[in-house]
């Protein structure tokens, strides 16, 4: 409809941007892959004899950086952490959209719900989220191609956690939408609390999984893990598809009821 | 005077929360090292058989960090990351917010310069990273007590404080900078975020490959090694004179550029 | 005294132009009017006097001394009244005047209270309940507190009801009777016309002309409306001096200047049913101005 296309249209401009981002990050950080597993592949041996507990206090994790998915999936941490704040930041300004640029009573006033509006909106925010994941795809398996063979289920393994982080933090970024009266800058919102989720997952790559390890996304997606097992942990993409789905209700609610103030 | 305090009044809530999570993040953190504190001598037996090259790699140079102080210096790098998004974000929304909010027409048309209204947010911004700096200092030395069993490092913790201050105030001059520049709100705050990643996603790079070490002119997240610092307090003096070079033209070309515009509504 | 003078202030964004050498003078104690249709650079030239934005040549002086150079010393004492009113978050009205206040000297406090009353604004309710007319009444209190010798409104009736625009208007004029001048911006010509003593026109950026309102007055066309019985061509009543002609089979309406005993000749033969001679408003004299103009 209507209302989708004009927020897809919006969203594009910013959408290529931070995809290049993301792209460009990837690639600066694979330049120096060859080095780095160089160095990395002489002291294989005595990072072996470490405890996996003191390899973990190191921000090491379990990784053998000399392989190449094994760097791309600690690399690809950045690529999570600026897709969270994209994808956060878009939801929060396709919502606040309106009451930002004064065009609330343009918006509200035509014959259409208010569910039909937030549907319209958030389908373009996940539209755009999953061409940006395409395009991820696509491009990172050429540029990782270039350094060395790998597994290509496990490495869409891993670059498929980005989509579902994404669903989180743009189901939250909704509800948050949803639910503050005016929301005038929406970046500084979203670095903050993707930042904030992003560190407390580096405590908790140390203290061990479990507190810490629910409260924060980065967890349940951690691809240093996804790569030790091959494959996600269930029941944490169930938690994490049904805390989305609760967030992205709640605001549904949350906009149906509001009282949209004077301009 | 009246602009400080509306600006301070303003900021309070997010200052508040930002000081909690700096909290929890330390409390959360020294949590963690209580984790590897026990592995006690066992661990630093392994550790001294490491290569000075791979203790490199880590970034970790002379550091043990079986130790609190030696956990803390590692560790300092994530508070440096969380006051970094604060303090570029506070800059350039407090710049920039008049035209956003479209206030300009109301506080640029009081019979004060625009000098006097930039020092008055800058003031407050001053402020604000004030706040924060000290709630992450109290929240060191008292987590780091309560888990340290060598000697006290309450000092260097200090130390440590300082610099971070220096780096606010580096992080928050930039995005002041950057507001004061660009034409409108929305663009200040995407060019900030792009040169926090950039910053943030270098001194990465630069900890994985420490050959790229000379990129770390670009990263103020790299001016300062807390491991040189935490184990010798020293530092090396050329980045602080950088630093503070830095502050100062940024502060100067924000007044300058703030001057000179014409304020859109 | 000259308490507004400009001298061939231009400002150019880029290559769309703002305004072109306007160069205009208020004496004090005159409510002078500033009109233009919507784009012509009204508002520019008053952010150019407020230190706003900067001209691209040309300059502005305001009590004698230059807008931009010594812009916050002249603006002690000017009250500005936006078009579009925008506050702070999470300030109740009275918050908002006392800050306002503090930016001036010897401001007496009783005025907001009272200057609040005559407007009918509620001190203790929150800015971001107000409605746009509600809001529009806080910056006109603002803008009046400290008593200010200028005062310059921007469109400033927007969004107010018949009785506060009165009550509004009365409120500027007992500002002028003491002594302040106006400075009064707006494309509502009968207001204008109430207020105003002389006028300044502004069209595509640049000043048409200034006039005396009264003297515009005399300047005038009168406005005809006939209804006869007679057939006549469309073009019997088109002489010269007539303006806006319309006909229609029985009747026709026209603006005419000129000998008034030449148009009752063409009058006087008919078989009138109705004939009414009116002053034209402010508005249809202005519209031809525009259109003479262009």
């Amino acid at each position: 409809m209507n209302i989708y296309r004009q927020e897809l249209r919006m969203l594009t401009p910013s959408a290529i941007y931070w995809s290049l981002g993301m792209l460009v990050c990837l690639l600066l950080f694979m330049l120096i892959y060859p080095p780095v597993a160089a160095d990395v592949q002489g002291l294989e041996a005595v990072l072996a004899n470490f405890p996996l507990e003191m390899r973990k206090a190191l921000g090491l994790s379990s990784l053998n950086l000399a392989r190449v998915l094994e760097f791309y999936a600690f690399v690809f941490l950045y690529i999570l952490l600026i897709g969270a704040v994209f994808a956060m930041k878009s939801s929060l300004a396709v919502l606040s959209e309106e009451a930002r640029s004064k065009t609330t009573d343009f918006l509200l006033s035509k014959p259409v719900s208010r569910f039909v509006i937030v549907t319209a909106k958030w389908g373009a925010v996940l539209t755009a989220l999953l061409l940006q994941s395409i395009l991820l795809i696509l491009f990172s398996y050429m540029i990782v191609r270039i350094y060395g063979s790998f597994s290509s289920s496990l490495f869409l393994l891993i670059t498929l956690s980005l989509i579902q982080m994404q669903l989180f933090f743009s189901a939250l970024g909704l509800f948050l939408a949803a639910l503050v009266r005016r929301m005038r800058s929406v970046l500084p919102l979203a670095l903050g609390i993707v930042f904030g989720f992003f560190l407390v997952q580096i405590i908790n790559q140390s203290v061990g999984e479990r507190a810490l390890g629910y409260i924060t996304p980065f967890a349940y997606f951690d691809p240093a893990t996804i790569v030790q097992h091959g494959a996600y942990n269930p029941t944490l993409v169930i938690i994490n598809l049904s805390v989305s789905a609760v967030l992205v209700i709640a605001g549904y609610m949350a906009y149906h009821k509001k009282d949209f103030a004077a301009q | 005077m009246n602009i400080v305090i509306r600006e301070l009044k303003a900021n309070l809530k997010p200052l508040l929360i930002w000081c909690g999570s700096m909290v929890f993040l330390i409390y959360g953190g020294m949590i963690k090292y209580s984790g590897i504190a026990g592995a006690g001598q066992e661990a630093r037996k392994l550790f001294d058989q490491f290569p000075g090259a791979f203790k490199q790699v880590l970034g970790l140079g002379e550091l043990d960090i079986t130790t609190a102080a030696g956990f803390y210096a590692l560790f300092y790098i994530y508070f440096l990351v969380l006051a970094g998004v604060h303090a570029v974000m506070l800059g350039t929304v407090i710049i920039s917010k008049e035209e956003r909010d479209k206030t300009a027409d109301f506080i640029f048309v009081k019979p004060v310069p625009r000098h006097q209204i930039v020092t008055a947010k800058l003031a407050a911004v001053l402020t604000n990273l004030l706040v924060l700096n000290l709630t992450t200092l109290l929240a060191s030395v008292v987590f780091v007590n309560m888990y340290n069993q060598g000697a006290s490092i309450s000092s260097k913790i200090a130390l440590l404080m300082v610099f971070l201050f220096i780096i606010q105030l580096l992080f928050a001059a930039l995005g002041a900078l950057v507001a004061a520049a660009s034409k409108t709100s929305k663009r200040a705050a995407s060019i900030s975020t792009l040169i926090l990643f950039s910053t943030f996603l270098l001194s990465a790079a630069i900890d994985l490959y420490p050959k790229i070490d000379f990129l770390k002119f670009f990263t103020p997240f790299k001016y300062f090694s807390a491991a040189e610092i935490i184990t010798r307090g020293s530092y090396q003096p050329w980045m602080l004179v950088l630093s503070l070079l830095l502050i100062g033209i940024f502060v100067y070309l924000t007044y300058r550029m703030v001057e000179r515009r014409d304020l859109v509504v | 005294m000259d308490v507004i003078k400009t001298v061939k202030l231009t400002k150019c964004y880029g290559t769309a132009r703002g305004i072109i050498d306007v160069s205009l003078s208020v004496q004090e104690g005159e409510i002078f009017g500033f009109i233009g249709p919507n784009g012509a650079g009204k508002s520019t030239t008053i952010r150019l006097l407020l230190g706003l934005i900067y001209p691209t040549s040309g300059e502005a002086a305001i009590f004698g001394e230059d807008c931009i150079k010594r812009g916050p010393q002249i603006r002690q004492n000017i009250g500005y009244l936006p078009s579009e009113v925008f506050y702070y978050d999470n300030m109740r009205v009275i918050d908002l005047l006392k800050y306002s206040a503090s930016f001036y000297h010897n401001v007496d406090q009783q005025r907001i209270y009272r200057l609040a009353e005559i407007m009918d604004l509620d001190l203790h309710r929150k800015i971001d309940d107000l409605s746009y007319g509600n809001k529009k009444k806080v910056g006109i209190v603002q803008g009046l507190l400290h008593q200010p010798r200028l005062i310059i409104l921007d469109e400033p009736t927007s969004g107010l009801d018949p009785l506060m625009q009165q009550n509004f208007f009365n409120l500027i004029r007992e500002e002028n009777r003491q002594g302040a001048t106006v400075l009064f911006s707006s494309h509502i010509l009968g207001e204008v016309q109430k207020l105003c003593s002389r006028v300044a026109i502004i069209k595509e950026g640049r000043i048409i002309s200034i006039e005396d309102i009264h003297a515009l007055h005399n300047k005038n066309y009168k406005r005809f409306k006939i209804d006869f019985h007679d057939q006549v061509d469309a073009g019997y009543f088109n002489i010269e001096g007539v303006a806006d002609l319309s006909t229609a089979p029985g009747s026709a309406a026209f603006l005419f200047k000129g000998r008034l005993n030449q148009m009752i000749d063409k009058i006087h033969g008919l078989n009138l049913i109705n004939l009414t001679v009116e002053e034209p408003s402010l508005e249809e004299i202005f519209m031809h101005y525009y259109e003479r103009e262009s």
